[in-house]
């Protein structure tokens, strides 16, 4: 089963789509490991992680065709 | 016929909610690309006190955005011009101007008199700054944020039938390093993204007001103006963000959020290159803080020679000043110093002083 991440705001220079289908993975901290991997360039920037439109902790779990959602802070005004 | 009368006869909100409307208090920080909307829609609904907190000047490239200044208010503060227009177009109203930038020192007095406070500054420092406020004092936070096509709004320290309501800390625990955010100056926005994300603020501020909807209390809501998608998530209090949060007025005037966010130390130096560019603009002081006798002189570039001990803010001629010194760590402490004490001020340090030169 694939995951759904949705990706926000300046995350997507880093991603280069606003999109990504993902693996499977069990937990939100497993996830966030994966993704430093894949971009590095993620470390040097906040990111909340929601799992189905809930904001989640690393801790949290991750159901099959569960949806993602990566959200960097926004300063602008 | 009231100048309200059409509000009015929307029956959820009535009469009464008119009159919650006359009797709120709300304050406004930052009358930018978000607060020029945002209050526009509150002036004109009648929240019949309203404070307009904002330390700058109207520029040209505020313009197409900021859409209460045009051309003759250059370089007039953007509170004083923003009371001047709001009262004109809402004479039945007060509104109180704060030309000057919301500090430790000063916020806790500013906001006690309002019931609210809507968030449309455009730097993390204030930001973080106001959450923390805003939950010591438990007022109503109506947040919002933009990143080149898009937004985000939520509103914190509002308790939803009687669940504890969420603040800013609860998604982003700490501020982000600086640097590693866009702001709209280096990254752009087109003007009509915060005329939409101030007046989903708007509308936020005046449904808590008068008790209408559902407000975004425990949620974030995202907007994208490109693809015209939306996304609610919602947000729970975390038990580890309120020792984040100074625990009371003293520790909170005391709290150095600049630092927090990463402001000194990376900001706060260049290097020799830099010095170049620096240079090249004529609103720049250059100022050799060592001792009479220290050596090599400094010949390359034009500069003054005053030692640390003796400055004075006279002496500052120009809006940036930039120390150097033997090594770079007398000019850093110095320019941490004076950025405390002057903060309109821009001061810098030449990393590794005159021997890296």
């Amino acid at each position: 089963m694939a995951l759904k991440i949705l990706v926000f705001g300046q995350l997507t220079e880093i991603t280069q789509t606003s999109e990504l289908e993902w693996e499977t993975v069990e937990q939100v901290g497993a996830l966030r490991q994966q993704l430093l991997q894949r971009f590095p360039e993620m470390a040097h920037i906040s990111v909340a992680i929601a799992v189905n439109q809930t904001l989640a902790d690393d801790q949290t779990a991750i159901p099959a065709n569960g949806e993602i959602a990566l959200l960097p802070p926004f300063s602008g005004g | 016929m009231s100048r309200y009368h059409r509000q009015i006869i929307l029956k959820e909100l009535g009469q009464t909610g008119q009159n919650q409307l006359t009797h709120a208090k709300v304050l406004v920080v930052g009358a930018g690309g978000l607060g020029c909307p945002a209050l526009l829609y509150l002036v004109a609904a009648g929240v019949g006190h309203i404070g307009i907190v904002d330390d700058d000047v109207v520029a040209l490239s505020n313009l197409h955005r900021q859409v209460l200044y045009g051309p003759e208010d250059i370089g007039q503060p953007k509170a004083t011009v923003a009371r001047r227009v709001l009262s004109a177009q809402n004479p039945e109203i007060q509104l109180v101007a704060y030309p000057t930038r919301l500090t430790t020192a000063n916020a806790w007095d500013i906001v006690a008199p309002y019931d609210m406070v809507l968030d449309g500054t455009d730097n993390f420092t204030t930001r973080y700054l106001l959450n923390d406020l805003c939950f010591l004092q438990q007022k109503p936070l109506i947040f919002g944020a933009i990143s080149q096509f898009e937004g985000q709004v939520s509103v914190f320290n509002l308790p939803q039938n009687g669940i504890t309501a969420a603040n800013y800390r609860d998604i982003f625990p700490t501020p982000p390093a600086e640097g590693t955010v866009h702001n709209c100056a280096e990254a752009g926005v087109i003007g009509v993204l915060p005329g939409i994300v101030g007046s989903l603020q708007a509308a936020e501020v005046i449904k808590i007001i008068t008790g209408i909807g559902r407000p975004l209390a425990n949620a974030i809501m995202t907007y994208n103006l490109l693809t015209n998608n939306s996304l609610k998530l919602k947000i729970h209090p975390r038990a580890e963000t309120i020792r984040l949060i100074p625990k009371d007025r003293a520790a909170f005037e005391q709290t150095n959020y600049q630092l927090l966010c990463g402001i000194p130390e990376k900001t706060l130096e260049i290097g020799g290159s830099e010095l170049h560019q620096y240079l090249h603009r004529d609103d720049v002081q250059l100022i050799d803080i060592r001792e009479p006798h220290e050596t090599p002189d400094l010949t390359a570039f034009p500069h003054q020679r005053m030692t640390m001990n003796t400055l004075t803010e006279s002496d500052f001629t120009r809006p940036t000043v930039i120390f150097i010194c033997q090594s770079g760590k007398r000019s850093l402490s110095t320019a941490h110093e004076w950025s405390e004490n002057l903060p309109d001020k821009q001061f810098l340090s030449v990393r590794g002083g005159v021997l890296a030169l």
